[in-house]
């Protein structure tokens, strides 16, 4: 069974700790979002799975073959049209080149890119244009673990939702498994199985919270609901620092 | 009475209709003057008046037509009452008919003087406050450049004792002239250029006249114009007529934009820059090789500026009276010969032997033209759209 | 595909185009040129259409394309080795930041050392001939390529990095896609400056150490009190440099750092 396994870890910087000890699983196909304060150690978390740091103390079980990572900032090369930058997976892989510019050029056109766009590069093209970009670079190599690290954050609702809406499809016709970062939890609702909390400082899991609902995720109504569950829980409020509800 | 009243109604009509009867007029003379050695001999002699008169009373009546037209358009204000017009022309012909007066009557000269500096006066009260008062200020180099006309044509006034002298400063006039001529062309052709485009396909890049190369330009007409005015024999002079033709070769840069540049309405302004530029090298070249200074590159210059005024005319006239731009294609044809013809003044020193004959085609081109020019504005001019 | 070609043309028009700006200021300089040299007489200052016509009478002979050749090989020698030598060593001394703090001070001593110190060395080392010019524009130029190439080695930031290993970018292609063309931002504006040093540089070097080459020449004309033979090499030389920087350079630059441009 393939599973990313994180025992007992934790991170130091120099001589701080900053995370830990962590204990986690993630399964084939499912989808976990981090949420936490800021300085609770989500990024360190989320930069040990991608493989970007190696932890201090602890084990960590990586079965996964193919995982990307979409950065807080879209991380574009400036001197690479946007087609090229959707096709740098596919190119560090080796792909030929005709067939990673044919490949390149349909997922940008699915995110919304247009012709004329994928042949701009990055810095004519605007931050929501860049977030597509960036999506597309993620997904094109058909990740079986997809970490997404606030990705979405600075983008306005309607592209939001509309990207949420092009993942979900990505999500259930690879089966591939998401792990990603959030400040929203109404975000988190919508997209994953199960919202890990992390909270304190050094930052460890304050608690796990089951979504459930598969079917319903699309209603507004079972979304505020859930959201208003999951903010109404007494270990929740602790973590952020709220006072008790 | 319905005819004159329509004239009066805004300033293009009456003072573009006066550049076309005076270029008509004045040639008519100059050419009686030259080809039939009819007495005349104003202060100075006939060849300064020809030039003043070509240069400063023709681009006068045009810049009067057009500065009263543009100013109001440009800052969203009124136009001047009707009673100005009426002065500015009135002082505009005194100038004119006191300058032939003095022929027989020799202070007469002196009301010339007087009338064009008056005039240019009344033209810049009347138009500097409104353009100052515009926030961006985007169009005071007009009155400035309109300041310097004024203090060269006295300087021209005071020189006329000392022809040579007076020669000398109808350098400075031919440059204020270009530099008038290169900033209301920059105003008038961002729109029509704009247009064409337009027209044709809605995804071209736009054409901006861009102020740096055009105020490269202006600096290199100023260093010109004024060191030849002041060392006339040095050999500075032909290199900063290099570097005039260089720069304004740089202003057509703003204007390749694809095929547009073949309609007729881009074109005529584009030639007008080619024109200057020729006539700039010209005048560098020729100073080169010789360490002279020829009328040839002087004439190039001049026919820039009646191409120009040509333009003005039928442009702004045409738009403004309501008639809307005249597209019948032989009006450009014909336009085109006669300015080709001109250009046959340019060349007539090179060809010394047909120097008359040559000299006599391209006053007939310039009759032509202006005749032409007549013939189309007629209507534009004397009547209001039904 | 038609319109790319026309869109190729016309930019490459345009650009040509653009160049009478440049003309109309060059034009202005020689103005001031003849300004000068009818306030200072001939003897001083020739006037440039005289050294012109020099320049043009020299150009009908074989000996100064022989000359210009000379100088041109040992130019182009001296920059080609500090060229690879500059960029390989800067770009291995800023990997490291132990390197880079060891290697700064040094190149802050050799950019201060002036060329004639330099070129007095060389004559005793290389003594007249070749050696002397090619290692005079070598070491001029090597600090400023070092330099630009620990600088765009240091400024590497680590984002880049994460990307390439998120991505498993192998290590070739990591360099010719990731690095090479951040490092190039830092190092062609060294290579232009360079390119241009080694050109004044080697007429420097030629001038006291060589008897051929354009140094040699103006060292002779120099001799002769010949104002307007020394006027016209100095123009040939200020023209080769300029159509290297408009010809060469300028495109090539705008060519390489299109993704600067926001269209």
């Amino acid at each position: 069974m393939t599973r990313l396994t994180m025992h007992e870890i934790s991170q130091n910087f120099a001589t701080r700790r900053v995370l830990g000890p962590v204990s986690m699983t993630l399964e084939q196909g499912e989808a976990v979002a981090l949420v936490g304060p800021s300085g609770s150690g989500k990024t360190t978390l989320l930069n040990i799975a991608a493989g970007l740091l190696i932890p201090s103390e602890g084990v960590l079980r990586n079965d996964f073959a193919k995982p990307t990572l979409m950065f807080q900032q879209p991380r574009l090369l400036p001197w690479k049209t946007a087609l090229d930058n959707i096709a740098l997976g596919l190119k560090a892989r080796g792909v030929p080149g005709n067939e990673r510019q044919f490949q390149a050029q349909e997922i940008g056109l699915q995110l919304g890119l247009s012709e004329e766009d994928l042949l701009k590069y990055p810095a004519a093209l605007s931050g929501g244009m860049q977030s597509r970009v960036a999506l597309a670079r993620a997904l094109l190599p058909q990740p079986d673990l997809l970490l997404l690290d606030e990705a979405f954050s600075a983008l306005d609702i309607g592209l939001k939702a509309e990207l949420y809406r092009y993942l979900q499809q990505a999500i259930s016709d690879t089966g591939c498994s998401l792990l990603m970062i959030t400040h929203d939890p109404a975000e988190a609702m919508r997209l994953v199985d199960r919202i890990i909390v992390l909270g304190g400082n050094p930052g460890h899991i304050c608690y796990e919270f089951h979504t459930g609902g598969h079917n319903q995720r699309q209603q507004q109504n079972w979304l505020l609901e859930r959201t208003r569950d999951f903010l109404g829980i007494a270990a929740v409020r602790a973590a952020f620092h709220l006072e008790p509800a | 009475m319905k005819t004159v009243s329509t004239l009066w109604d805004s300033p293009h009509r009456i003072f573009f209709l006066l550049t076309i009867i005076w270029a008509l007029l004045s040639m008519l003379l100059w050419g009686l003057t030259l080809f039939l050695s009819v007495p005349f001999n104003p202060p100075g002699g006939p060849l300064l008046w020809h030039i003043h008169e070509f240069l400063f009373a023709l681009s006068g009546a045009a810049i009067i037509g057009f500065m009263l037209t543009a100013v109001p358009e440009f800052t969203s204000t009124e136009p001047v009452n009707y009673v100005w017009l009426k002065r500015l022309a009135g002082l505009w012909l005194a100038g004119r008919v006191a300058y032939i007066t003095a022929h027989w009557l020799t202070p007469a000269i002196w009301l010339a003087a007087m009338a064009d500096t008056l005039m240019l006066i009344t033209l810049l009260t009347l138009t500097t406050p409104v353009l100052w008062q515009d926030l961006t200020r985007k169009h005071l180099s007009l009155p400035l450049a309109l300041l310097l006309l004024l203090i060269v044509n006295v300087m021209f006034y005071y020189e006329l004792p000392h022809p040579g002298r007076a020669l000398q400063s109808t350098h400075l006039l031919m440059g204020t002239l270009m530099i008038l001529l290169l900033l209301a062309l920059a105003r008038i052709s961002m729109s029509m250029v704009n247009s064409a485009l337009e027209e044709k396909q809605a995804e071209a890049e736009p054409y901006l006249a861009r102020p740096p190369r055009r105020q490269l330009a202006i600096i290199c007409i100023l260093l010109f114009s004024v060191c030849s005015w002041y060392f006339p024999a040095a050999g500075i002079n032909a290199w900063l007529a290099l570097a005039a033709a260089a720069a304004i070769l740089n202003i057509l840069n703003d204007w390749h934009l694809g095929r547009v540049l073949l309609r007729r309405w881009v074109l005529l302004p584009y030639c007008t820059l080619w024109l200057m530029a020729a006539g700039y090298a010209q005048l560098g070249i020729s100073g080169l090789l010789y360490g002279s200074v020829s009328s040839g590159g002087q004439h190039l210059l001049a026919a820039a500026l009646m191409t120009a005024i040509i333009y003005v005319v039928l442009v702004a006239g045409g738009v403004h009276s309501g008639w809307g731009l005249d597209e019948r294609k032989r009006v450009i044809i014909l336009i085109a010969t006669a300015l080709l013809l001109l250009q046959l003044r340019a060349l007539a020193p090179l060809v010394p032997a047909a120097y008359y004959p040559l000299l006599a085609i391209a006053a007939g081109g310039w009759m032509l033209s202006w005749l032409l020019v007549l013939t189309i504005s007629w209507r534009t001019l004397w009547q209001r759209p039904a | 595909m038609a319109s790319l070609v026309h869109r190729a043309t016309s930019a490459c028009f345009n650009y040509l185009w653009s160049g009478w700006g440049a003309a109309s200021s060059l034009l202005l300089f020689f103005a001031a040129w003849q300004l000068a040299a009818d306030i200072f007489g001939p003897l001083v200052l020739p006037q440039p259409l005289h050294a012109i016509n020099r320049l043009w009478e020299l150009l009908h002979h074989a000996t100064p394309w022989h000359d210009i050749a000379v100088t041109a090989r040992r130019a182009i020698s001296g920059f080609v080795l500090s060229l690879l030598a500059g960029s390989v060593l800067g770009i291995g001394a800023g990997m490291s930041m132990t390197t880079s703090m060891l290697s700064r001070p040094v190149i802050t001593v050799l950019m201060g050392i002036p060329p004639v110190a330099w070129l007095i060395l060389a004559l005793l080392w290389f003594g007249m001939g070749d050696g002397t010019p090619v290692f005079t524009v070598f070491i001029a130029c090597f600090p400023i390529i070092f330099l630009g190439a620990l600088q765009g080695t240091r400024t590497l930031d680590g984002q880049l990095k994460e990307v390439a290993l998120v991505f498993r970018i192998p290590m070739t292609m990591r360099w010719k896609d990731l690095y090479l063309p951040h490092i190039f931002s830092y190092l062609f504006p060294a290579w232009s400056s360079a390119l241009g040093m080694s050109w004044k540089i080697v007429v420097m070097a030629e001038l006291l150490s060589t008897d051929d080459g354009i140094g040699a020449a103006l060292a002779v004309s120099r001799s002769h009190l010949d104002s307007v033979t020394s006027m016209a090499w100095i123009l040939a030389l200020i023209s080769t440099l300029l159509a290297v920087e408009y010809i060469l350079l300028e495109p090539l630059k705008r060519h390489v750092e299109a993704w600067r441009e926001i269209s």
